[in-house]
């Protein structure tokens, strides 16, 4: 009501200024002699302007009328009556008349399409916009929500999209629309008294979902349902586009995991039979021969308690593997102290250390960090395994953890060789077996691939690198922060 | 250019077009109104296409620019340098606009014109016209730009588009006092109060018995401070104390701040008697009353003290209010110690934000404080800390470096512009005395003179002059600053062959 009153004032004022500058100009013309036929396109031009100017056609058309009973009134003979005498004048009279009528339905016709034009670039404008944030989604939901807000904001109403059926209890009109893909609701026979409309989203005769608009106060005019249009089209190009990436995306993943599980299982194979073996071979002699001396029974005994250990360890791993490489179960992360972890995986590596000293330095506040606690034992205990296999028999091994900035920073130190030449990074890799076979039992090379898995699973990192006293440190780092939602896999 | 640059400049030039357009239409519909004299004044008939037709081209050229440029510039702020440039643009337009029916009249030539119209529409009121045998509409056109000039031709237009960059142009103009929130409100009630005063000096002088059109007239020349009468004499014409009174308290409230008058209106008389300028400007009357009065009675112009001393405050409030009112014969007789405190007070004008001219007495204070300040610093004791409070507004406010620094170096620039002047009247044949005090005149807006510019005088004096009145108008910086906008834009046009 307020714009109105605004409008009506603007178009008031417009219409008295031409109207005085009009009766001004035909005055002066009089005062000057000039023949007050001029006066018709002078108020020709007046009225051209109040066409342009005011909001409506019925605005020229008043201010035409009010020149023309004072032309008659002030300027032609008889003056000061609405009588015509001349001729001329009423020829004047009627053609001026004519001429405002046409002129002033052309410059409406002008007006409204200058008004098209700009509407039409801005929602030109606004579909690029929204164009390129629809190329940066990922997932149709995303290009979803994405549409949704934009429409929400440009069409200032209520409005959403809903991908697949919209189920049963969404009202009759939303499933009629996903069912028989046409617009239900609103506006549309049938339906009567739905404040709601309903627009199918889909291609080729398919549909995707259902696009629901709030028409609670007033309907769709034409130019934003043929902008609804085009946006439900880009929608739907930036859905389908992103259903294929993503079907290729499991693809791949999935052929990943299947050249895996074929190295996995050879490795494995080949990897488990050799300590079977010897188990195998040490039971039957102890079986077949009881006169064995205890020495060499303890020995043989002893040799395999070891082997079963190894055996047990890599099982572990392979479990630990397919608890990190399964996508679909999320860590559980609790809150573990630093010490604890730490001395789990000290203590169990206390036993097999053989000739090799362990020292640990624990840090001197108690650190809480969301963890799996076994999972990250176990990356210690992958860590130990490998410094005492991997490093001269007599060397030093320092665990270590202590707080750096918002994360703990782990690490695993020894002084006996250091790593090979060659990228330090490729330790991490699945298969790498280390080139300084110092004749004891080779690995899979799965140990060190699962710490990374394990670590990057936490949201950490993990680095390898030689050290200064000689030997290699492997050292990762873990998040403080970053709750027990972070990603899971 | 970038692609930015080029809208952002896109964005600018049309909100300047829409602006100027505007202006140009507002201020020609405002140039008809003289012709409603008809009315009352039937035989001035003949003159009245020279005002229909001059504004009506306005107008129609305003439409132009505002339609050729599109209106989408609606909530764009301009810069202060296009801002400034819209605002020469428009006192040019109105100046040019203003001057032509003089010259269609067969009154004057152009340049005579142009002087006439210059000097209405920035208050001076130097006029090259004798008004006893001026036809009453073009003395009434007088009265109206004085009426548009005095309060600011920005600000009339404010009060009528409250948007389309008006804003930026309203502070450019040398309005910077906020009364009210909102810039059409301050506009709107700053035109309040200046005619409100304009109607009640009109009624006053109506009942001390002067004709309707001449009350009218004096009471506009008077509050704008502008100094245009419609008789030769001035104010001396009427030979009344009464009147020369009425004029005299009408030209001290068109002097006096419209912040001021504001609290004044609304009681705060504690504010009003303590903000600085008051007294300055107060102070400076007394003392150069008391001064120019010992002057007359010792050269022996005057013999009655009381005669001399009323006298002797007519026109230092004629002058120091840059009004122009005069009730002594002709200033060229006077002694030149007069001529010297006239030149003095010329210079300084009254309040800021005003009407009147000159450097303004708050940038004179700010400045004299600064140097207080200053020289305290230097010779003054280590052991004690003065005080850099001044009161504006009847609240005592700390007055910072850049504000002494910026009145200091407005009255410097002031003072270059005023020598320059003068030198180049001097050049034009004029004597030291009539070059220092006709500039003095014209530069701030004052409208005395000791008779170099006039009827008589040739076109070179009069350009000189009329520039000089446009400079003292528009605060000089802002004239210099919308000038080299101006033609840096068309500069920019003629290169790109547009």
């Amino acid at each position: 009501m307020d714009v109105d009153l605004k409008l009506l004032g603007r178009n008031l004022a417009v219409l008295a200024v031409l109207y005085l500058a009009g009766m001004a100009a035909v005055f002066g013309f009089s005062v000057l002699g000039v023949s007050t036929l001029v006066a018709f396109p002078v108020f020709v031009l007046g009225i051209l302007v109040a066409s342009l100017e005011s909001d409506s056609g019925f605005w020229g058309a008043l201010l035409g009328l009010c020149y023309l009973l004072s032309y008659d009134l002030l300027f032609t003979a008889p003056l000061y009556q609405l009588k015509v005498l001349n001729r001329n004048d009423v020829a004047a009279l009627v053609i001026f008349f004519l001429v405002v009528l046409i002129m002033n339905t052309v410059s409406q016709r002008m007006r409204r399409q200058v008004f098209i034009a700009q509407r039409n670039e801005l929602a030109m404008g606004r579909l690029n916009k929204l164009s390129a944030s629809l190329i940066d989604t990922t997932s149709s939901e995303a290009a979803c929500q994405c549409a949704q807000a934009f429409l929400v904001r440009v069409l200032d109403r209520d409005v959403r999209i809903r991908l697949g059926d919209p189920g049963a209890d969404a009202g009759q009109a939303a499933r009629d629309c996903y069912e028989r893909n046409y617009p239900t609701g609103f506006g549309e026979v049938g339906y009567r008294g739905c404040a709601k409309r309903y627009l199918p989203l889909g291609a080729k005769g398919e549909v995707c979902g259902v696009v629901e608009i709030d028409c609670a106060e007033s309907g769709l005019d034409e130019a934003s349902s043929s902008f609804l249009s085009s946006v439900l089209a880009q929608t739907m190009i930036a859905i389908e586009r992103n259903d294929l990436e993503e079907e290729h995306r499991a693809k791949r993943i999935k052929a990943e995991g299947e050249k895996f599980k074929t190295l996995l299982l050879q490795s494995v194979s080949h990897d488990l039979r050799t300590p079977l073996t010897s188990i195998a071979g040490n039971a039957d002699v102890l079986l077949k021969d009881a006169r064995i001396a205890p020495e060499t029974r303890r020995e043989l005994l002893g040799a395999i308690h070891e082997d079963a250990l190894w055996l047990n360890d890599m099982v572990e791993n392979l479990l630990s593997m397919s608890r990190v490489q399964d996508e679909d179960i999320a860590l559980e992360k609790t809150p573990e102290i630093v010490d604890e972890v730490i001395g789990t995986a000290v203590g169990k590596m206390e036993r097999r250390r053989g000739g090799h000293r362990l020292r640990v330095e624990l840090p001197e506040d108690i650190l809480l960090v969301p963890m799996d606690g076994g999972l990250v034992s176990r990356v210690l205990i992958n860590l130990i395994d490998n410094a005492i296999r991997h490093s001269s028999p007599t060397s030093t091994i320092d665990v270590s953890a202590r707080k750096d900035g918002p994360q703990v920073l782990f690490s695993v130190a020894d002084d006996g060789g250091g790593l090979g030449p060659g990228d330090p990074a490729c330790v991490f890799s699945r298969f790498y077996a280390g080139d300084r076979a110092d004749g004891g039992r080779k690995g899979m090379g799965l140990g060190l691939s699962i710490c990374k898995a394990i670590v990057e699973a936490h949201g950490g990192t993990i680095r390898a690198f030689n050290n200064e006293q000689g030997g290699a440190t492997f050292e990762f780092a873990l998040p403080l922060e970053g709750g027990c939602d972070d990603e899971g896999g | 250019m970038s692609a930015q640059l080029k809208e952002a400049n896109r964005r600018a030039t049309q909100a300047m077009a829409n602006a100027v357009g505007t202006s140009a239409i507002i201020i020609g519909a405002v140039e008809l109104v003289p012709v409603c004299i008809l009315v009352w004044s039937p035989e001035d008939t003949r003159l009245a296409p020279s005002f229909i037709f001059p504004a009506l081209f306005l107008m129609a050229a305003g439409y132009v620019l505002r339609f050729a440029k599109g209106d989408k510039s609606a909530g764009y702020m301009l810069e202060r340098r296009d801002a400034a440039a819209c605002m020469l643009a428009v006192w040019l337009a109105a100046i040019v606009a203003y001057a032509l029916p003089f010259v269609l009249a067969h009154e004057l030539d152009p340049v005579q014109a142009v002087f006439e119209a210059t000097s209405g529409l920035t208050t001076t009121g130097l006029s090259v016209m004798d008004p006893d045998e001026c036809p009453r509409m073009l003395l009434l056109h007088r009265s109206l730009m004085h009426y548009l000039g005095g309060v600011g031709l920005v600000l009339v237009l404010t009060c009528m588009v409250s948007r389309s960059g008006g804003l930026g142009m309203y502070n450019v103009e040398g309005h910077v006092d906020r009364l009210l929130p909102g810039t059409a409100r301050t506009a709107r009630t700053i035109l309040a109060i200046y005619s409100g005063i304009i109607a009640l000096g009109a009624v006053a002088y109506r009942i001390l018995g002067m004709s309707a059109f001449d009350a009218i007239n004096t009471s506009i020349s008077a509050v704008s401070t502008g100094g245009f009468s419609t008789h030769v004499e001035s104010i001396a014409y009427f030979d009344s104390r009464p009147v020369e009174a009425v004029s005299a308290v009408l030209m001290l409230a068109g002097a006096t701040n419209f912040l001021l008058l504001f609290l004044l209106l609304r009681g705060k008389v504690e504010s009003f008697a303590h903000h600085i300028e008051t007294r300055v400007l107060f102070g400076v009357v007394a003392v150069a009353s008391v001064a120019i009065a010992a002057i007359l009675v010792a050269s022996g112009c005057c013999t009655d003290a009381a005669d001399a001393l009323w006298t002797a405050f007519f026109q230092t409030v004629s002058a120091i209010t840059s009004t122009g009112f005069q009730i002594v014969p002709s200033f060229a007789a006077l002694p030149s110690g007069i001529l010297l405190v006239l030149v003095s007070l010329m210079l300084a004008g009254s309040m800021a934000g005003s009407t009147s001219g000159g450097i303004k007495l708050y940038r004179i204070a700010v400045s004299f404080s600064g140097l207080l300040w200053s020289l305290q610093e230097r010779y003054g004791t280590k052991h004690r800390i003065y005080g850099r409070k001044i009161n504006r507004f009847g609240k005592r406010v700390v007055c910072t470096e850049t504000e002494v620094r910026e009145a200091a170096t407005f009255a410097a620039t002031y003072i270059l512009v005023f020598a320059i002047g003068s030198f180049a009247f001097a050049l034009c044949g004029a004597s030291f005395q009539e070059a220092v005090f006709d500039f003095a005149s014209c530069l701030g807006n004052a409208g005395i003179g000791v008779g170099f510019l006039g009827a008589g005088s040739g076109p070179v004096e009069l350009g000189i002059g009329a520039f000089g009145m446009l400079l003292g108008r528009l605060e000089i910086v802002m004239a210099f600053i919308g000038l080299a906008a101006l033609l840096e834009r068309v500069k920019r046009r003629v290169a790109h062959g547009r």
